[in-house]
């Protein structure tokens, strides 16, 4: 008698107990007892049919091995992927820093107050070895001011690091 | 029969091919897992006439749905400047969607546009892996001219830098060691001119082969082809395809090849014309994959979308291949998996109770 037959015959003992008086309260209770039974018995015969497979050895070993294969399989294609997936993302890491280095550079006021000096007046370009010059000359400038307008810095570290193509701030 | 008004046909290549086109295209191709694409064309450009089929780098038509839209340009003109430096832009957005891949390479077959010349085909493939399905997308442009493989002619660094767009070529220079870069990339660019040169002596050398070999001509197809030496030397001075023959044969090209030669040189001064006519022409193309990404050969933007520059430098001697692969997860296999683990793991375990 499984767990649900004892909970049920349990059921039918409470009804006894507490319900004296009740008409035909013995054919009440027998008959759930029937139904009760003939559900137990239809159930286990439903479950013996589908795993009958497991009466057969060869059957239960294949059946077995198919479950491992598909956990094997399951493992397998994923330790896979997750690591091609995982290369494909270092590469999108990689091309979104070397895209920040170069809007960096091009971005915000740093170009305009670059211009203010005169010389050189973009990034984009190196005519000769002058401009080079005139460029390194006006970073050290430009470093000096930052350094001496700290909130400066501050506001273009924040600004070029999001920078959408739209200057923020002006110097 | 001059093929342009430059002395050099390389360095004409080269000037095309470097100079840019106001029309700017990004091509979109979203894949789906059963293999149909939904394509979208943009075209950018701030001259309205711009907006003709034919100046498109790749097929559209009337069947496309077509959306129009502008960008104003609000940047106040320079000090002193009373134009603005830039224009309305007018954004063109053509949509339309494919059954297949087939369907795209009849588009391109029968297109009416700048690159109609140009072979080019797309391919979709389904591998099935039980818990994951590789879904395979690529696109092919085949090379235009029969010349140099620019893998063999480069070595490992020059062909980084030749293959780096403008964008990549300012990240490559703007670096502590700019000068040295910047003297690299120009001697780069003057490989470049080297490479093609010897590409077009190739080419050339090896349709007037087949020619002579078809038309029976008194010559032998090793002869005409050692003379790629001679060729890369003379065309500096001499870009008239029937002048250029008869100075490196020292014959006139009419009594080694006969009368036909004619009409093969006005067949091959078109064909050039249609090469150099799409240098310079370059778009972008996009794949957006279905699942996630687990290779793609060009610039990854995002776990789902890989884009790459489509210029001619890439397929004029070697075919250009974009190619992705992504893995999308086949749920029913999944539940069917699971149902089967567990109907075992039931089985097994009330077998185990039942001998207890």
């Amino acid at each position: 008698m499984d767990m649900e037959n004892r909970e049920y015959k349990s059921l039918i003992d409470q009804i006894k107990d507490f319900q004296p008086q009740m008409p035909e309260k013995d054919a009440f209770v027998n008959q759930v007892m029937d139904e009760t039974a003939t559900s137990a018995k239809n159930q286990a015969n439903f479950y013996s049919m589908v795993f009958s497979w497991t009466k057969n050895p060869a059957v239960r070993y294949s059946l077995t091995g198919a479950a491992a294969a598909f956990l094997i399989l399951f493992a397998i294609q994923n330790a896979v992927l997750f690591d091609r997936v995982r290369k494909v993302e270092s590469q999108i890491s990689v091309q979104q820093h070397n895209t920040a280095g170069v809007s960096n550079i091009k971005a915000s006021q740093i170009e305009t107050y670059l211009k203010k000096f005169g010389g050189v007046n973009s990034f984009s370009g190196f005519a000769d070895d002058a401009d080079i010059e005139a460029l390194l000359k006006q970073n050290m400038e430009l470093k000096k001011f930052l350094d001496n307008h700290p909130e400066i810095k501050e506001m273009v570290e924040e600004e070029t690091s999001v920078y959408d193509g739209i200057p923020k701030i002006s110097l | 029969m001059k093929i342009n008004q430059h002395n050099m046909l390389a360095g004409l290549l080269l000037v095309s091919m470097t100079f840019s086109s106001c029309l700017e295209t990004h091509v979109t191709n979203r894949i789906d897992r059963d293999g149909s694409v939904h394509r979208t064309v943009v075209c950018k450009s701030d001259d309205s006439d711009d907006f003709s089929y034919s100046k498109f780098p790749v097929p559209v038509d009337e069947s496309w749905m077509k959306t129009v839209t502008y960008e104003l340009d609000t940047t106040p003109p320079e000090p002193g400047n009373i134009f603005p430096v830039k224009d309305t832009t007018w954004i063109y957005t053509y949509a339309k969607d494919f059954e297949n891949a087939g369907e795209i390479n009849n588009l391109y077959l029968t297109g009416n546009d700048r690159f109609n010349h140009v072979a080019r085909r797309a391919e979709f493939s389904r591998k099935f892996n039980w818990f994951f399905s590789r879904i395979l997308f690529s696109e092919t442009i085949e090379p235009m001219v029969k010349g140099v493989n620019p893998l063999e002619f480069f070595t490992e660094e020059e062909y980084e830098v030749f293959l780096m767009n403008d964008a990549e070529l300012q990240t490559f220079i703007n670096h502590p060691d700019s000068v040295k870069r910047k003297d690299f990339v120009d001697q780069v660019e003057v490989r470049t001119e080297d490479w093609m040169t010897m590409c077009l002596a190739e080419d050339y050398l090896n349709r007037l082969a087949d020619y002579a070999v078809s038309h029976n001509a008194d010559i032998q197809k090793e002869t005409i082809l050692a003379k790629r030496d001679l060729f890369i030397e003379k065309v500096e001075d001499e870009s008239d395809i029937p002048e250029l023959t008869a100075l490196i044969f020292d014959n006139a090209p009419e009594v080694l090849f006969g009368d036909g030669i004619i009409v093969f040189f006005e067949e091959t001064e078109r064909f050039y014309e249609q090469v150099f006519d799409i240098g310079g022409s370059s778009y972008t193309m996009d794949f957006v994959m279905p699942g996630i990404l687990t290779y793609a050969n060009g610039t990854i933007i995002n776990k789902q979308r890989v884009s790459w520059e489509v210029s001619s430098e890439r397929f004029f001697a070697i075919p250009f291949v974009m190619e992705a692969e992504s893995r999308v997860i086949n749920l029913w296999a999944w539940i069917v998996s699971a149902v089967f683990i567990v109907f075992v793991l039931t089985g097994l375990f009330k077998k185990k109770k039942a001998a207890l």
